[in-house]
């Protein structure tokens, strides 16, 4: 009896194969419970300034507890399943077949990755679909669109001084100007969005009176703030950057407008786009939970390594707040401690190491006026894709090193 | 001239470390062991023997502190040697939701059987074990001694020329263990090369061309189970507890 050689592929695919499996059969209906759980909790009362905003936040509330339950999932049971087989011998077996350990470790968590996601899908497609409250009532809605964010922003005092803005809010009452400089050439299916955050003065103040123009040109002129923001279409096409500037004319009133929010806005794209990142983020999402619970639990015991998993996909799940809040305490305007600056600074260099999960994550791209795919977003996905695979590595590493986890 | 061992085991040492620096429980010392192609080699030894650590240095997963072991003349831990060995550990997966069938035909993928023949191989070593009335049961389902004649099938299936089985009659019932040699035996004359290890002793007539007793770490009596197990006056073979005291008393 001769047996014929295969390649590594087919053997991963097959112990992913029963690993997805044993997964399927003894832990689906616990999944499916909890997932249906969340469901019912996620449809629980939203505040939104509009109908339209309450359905997007729904619907991005709902799709967010997916992805944390598929995720929470995906490390539970990879780190179980690598120590279940390490406590049973199995895998220190597996390593005597002609599987390699990375195989064997790849093989685990590409089964309990199948396993996962093979539940947490359809239940996104489900949500995305649903006719009363999914991506197709109102399609426009989730429609991805290109969006630029200003390279410069530049305010100009009453006086004359001249201040580059770097974060936070801006003001601007009469007198002053707010520049804004993005750099694409204008077209004219783009369109200028600027929010205002709000408008303050003493009870009875004049309304401020300012106007908005666009390459020395004035395209818009208001009294105060109506609906809280701006939208203003470009009306030519012009080679050269956007340079959009709104000047506070007159009155006593000062209006607090968020930099950071004004944008160029590219027309509505397929909502396809949206679709395929909101899929592309989950299925990445789960794969490095699946790979981190696995590489850990390859070296800890499978609690240990499902706590330390779980605390590596928050860090990098709450990375865009965490590096702010860091940057926040760095500032050397803020008052804090010495001591506190320096870990703020370290926390920082740190953060710089894990990949954006939040930005790939599913529910994220679910939202008004998504941007489409970038390149940002492909590297944040790949970065997450590289974490899993060095999880990998170094868990079969130890495997390999402690005879299948056994010493 | 004389063919190649299947395997050659020469004076391995090894001890338990909690540290790599720190000093250790001796397992095993100056164990050497020679197994014939075709040779269904026993491995007897009280709990603690040092059988279960050996079955791993053999089968490459543990690195011994001195001592060398060869495979078909090729050094442990060649990847020529994988594929042509398959180790069975003392431990049995008594919660996988797998069933008996997937869980034999999961080692003859890894063994390169592929399709129809991988079906065929898994049914008929589930066949020969006795457990192909049971092949559909989930092997959570199974009983323990269900689980080791599964997890014989599992080693089976491999078409591995070597086969390292720690204690693969555990908790199985006289009957079935007797198939079970009958079975070993088989697979050894037609070609295969089988090394045992059971902490009872097993009477040497019903099987086996060599018994080796492990005590304390070390060999303590090896040769034909005819002559190791010897026979007291009246003819009967003695026990193993007066088999350990007699080495023993000679070492």
């Amino acid at each position: 009896m001769t047996p014929i050689r295969g390649g590594a592929l087919r053997r991963i695919a097959f112990v992913a194969r029963a690993t997805a499996r044993d997964l399927f059969t003894g832990q689906s209906t616990a999944l499916v419970i909890l997932a249906l759980i969340g469901f019912a909790v996620a449809l629980g009362d939203l505040r939104a300034a509009s109908a339209a905003e309450r359905h997007v936040l729904a619907l991005r509330q709902r799709l967010e507890l997916v992805v944390a339950l598929s995720a929470t999932a995906a490390v539970l049971a990879s780190a179980h399943a690598v120590a279940e087989e390490r406590r049973t011998l199995a895998f220190a077996r597996l390593l005597t077949t002609p599987l390699r350990p990375f195989q064997g470790l790849a093989a685990k968590t590409i089964g309990v990755f199948a396993g996962v996601t093979a539940i947490a899908v359809p239940i996104e497609v489900a949500l995305l679909l649903v006719p009363s409250s999914g991506l197709l009532r109102q399609r426009e809605l989730f429609a991805p669109r290109e969006q630029v964010a200003p390279a410069l922003v530049e305010t100009t005092r009453p006086g004359g001084e001249r201040l580059r803005w770097r974060r936070g809010p801006a003001l601007l009452d009469a007198g002053a100007t707010l520049l804004f400089r993005f750099e694409r050439d204008a077209a004219p299916e783009l369109e200028l969005v600027l929010p205002f955050v709000r408008a303050s003065g003493e009870p009875g103040a004049e309304p401020l009176r300012w106007s908005l123009s666009i390459g020395g040109s004035e395209l818009l002129a208001g009294r105060g703030v109506d609906d809280g923001s701006i939208v203003a279409p470009l009306s030519r096409a012009e080679r050269g950057p956007v340079v959009a500037t709104l000047r506070g004319l007159s009155g006593d009133e000062v209006l607090t407008v968020d930099p950071a929010a004004c944008i160029l806005r590219g027309p509505p794209g397929p909502i396809l786009g949206s679709v395929a990142r909101a899929a592309a983020g989950l299925v990445t999402l789960v794969f490095l939970a699946s790979a981190l619970g696995a590489g850990l639990a390859a070296a800890l015991p499978a609690v240990l390594a499902s706590a330390a998993a779980g605390c590596l996909l928050l860090l990098a799940t709450l990375r865009s707040l965490l590096v702010d809040v860091a940057r926040a305490l760095e500032d050397p305007h803020a008052h804090v401690e010495p001591a506190t600056r320096a870990v703020a600074a370290a926390m920082e260099r740190l953060l710089s190491f894990l990949p954006d999960v939040a930005r790939a994550a599913a529910a994220t791209p679910i939202s008004l006026g998504t941007a489409p795919w970038r390149a940002a977003d492909v590297i944040a996905l790949a970065l997450a894709l590289a974490f899993a695979l060095a999880a990998c590595v170094a868990g079969a590493a130890w495997l390999r090193r402690t005879a299948g986890g056994v010493r | 001239m004389e063919a190649t061992p299947a395997l050659v085991a020469d004076r391995l040492r090894y001890s338990y470390r909690r540290f790599p620096w720190s000093r250790g429980r001796l397992a095993l010392r100056d164990v050497s062991l020679r197994i014939a192609v075709g040779e269904l080699h026993l491995l007897a030894g009280a709990n603690g023997a040092g059988k279960s650590t050996l079955l791993r240095i053999l089968a490459g997963l543990e690195r011994p502190d001195g001592g060398r072991v060869t495979l078909f003349g090729l050094e442990s831990g060649d990847r020529e040697v994988l594929g042509r060995v398959a180790w069975l550990p003392e431990a049995s997966d008594a919660e996988s939701r797998l069933t008996a069938r997937e869980s034999v035909e999961l080692f003859a993928a890894l063994y390169g059987f592929r399709g129809a023949q991988r079906r065929e191989q898994a049914e008929r070593a589930l066949g020969e074990v006795g457990m192909a009335g049971h092949a559909r049961h989930q092997l959570r389902r199974l009983s323990k001694g269900e689980l080791r004649r599964v997890a014989v099938a599992q080693t089976l299936v491999t078409g591995a020329e070597l086969l390292l089985l720690d204690e693969p009659l555990d908790g199985v019932d006289p009957e079935a263990s007797e198939r079970l040699l009958e079975l070993l035996t088989a697979r050894c004359r037609a070609g295969a090369s089988v090394l045992l290890s059971t902490h009872v002793l097993l009477d040497g007539r019903r099987g086996g061309d060599v018994l080796t007793v492990l005590d304390a770490g070390g060999v303590v009596a090896s040769g034909p189970p005819s002559v190791v197990l010897e026979r007291d006056a009246e003819g009967t073979p003695i026990s193993f507890a007066e088999l350990l005291r007699r080495a023993r008393g000679r070492t």
